[in-house]
């Protein structure tokens, strides 16, 4: 399970254009990354933060019926994603390919 | 841009297929045009600023450099894009695109 784990985030960036990816539970930690220690615990934080902010609006707009899938969030150096899923999350950061 | 080509841009994101609404207001949240009912009107206004404040201010934290261009949130039933722009934020809801 581990190795896929590995083999899957190895997938992912080996993509190109992607900078780094997170997989952090749902407190914010991060439990695997091939970013730098510190940053990777930064982007968890912060991202942890927003994607409970992210329940929250999907919440009240659908009256509690829908759950959150995906969050894109792009700024003017990258383009951060984030994908929760039960008790882990999935943040890949990337570079916006360009067109 | 005039008058006559800010509703025809707005006429022709909302005749998009799937797109069940825009809004645009001002960074203060006075909505400025909708083509929503001002019940969903009031509730998408106020709920998806907020979250883009948050998610602002999180690009911010990890790069002060940085700033915001869009977040895009996806949940099981909708789609919610949004985009602030120096003085104005356009908020456009569609049905979640299917795999």
């Amino acid at each position: 399970m581990s190795q896929e784990i590995d083999e899957i985030i190895k997938r992912i960036t080996s993509h190109r254009g992607v900078k780094g990816a997170i997989v952090m539970n749902s407190e914010g930690i991060p439990i695997r990354t091939t970013l730098e220690k510190d940053l990777a615990t930064h982007y968890a934080a912060l991202i942890s933060h927003l994607t409970h902010e992210g329940c929250k609006l999907v919440n009240s707009t659908s009256g509690g019926k829908d759950d959150l899938k995906f969050l894109r969030i792009r700024n003017n150096k990258h383009e951060i994603m984030v994908a929760p899923e039960g008790k882990y999350v999935l943040v890949v950061i990337q570079e916006p390919s360009v067109e | 841009m005039s008058t006559s080509d800010v509703e025809a841009t707005i006429k022709r994101i909302s005749s998009h297929p799937g797109v069940r609404g825009l809004i645009v207001q001002t960074n203060e949240g006075t909505v400025v045009r909708t083509t929503f009912d001002p019940e969903s009107t009031k509730l998408y206004s106020s709920d998806v600023a907020q979250f883009a404040a948050v998610a602002k201010s999180a690009v911010r934290d990890l790069d002060p450099i940085n700033d915001l261009s869009y977040v895009r949130v996806r949940s099981t039933s909708q789609e919610i894009i949004c985009i602030p722009e120096k003085q104005y934020t356009i908020i456009v809801v569609c049905d979640a695109p299917e795999h």
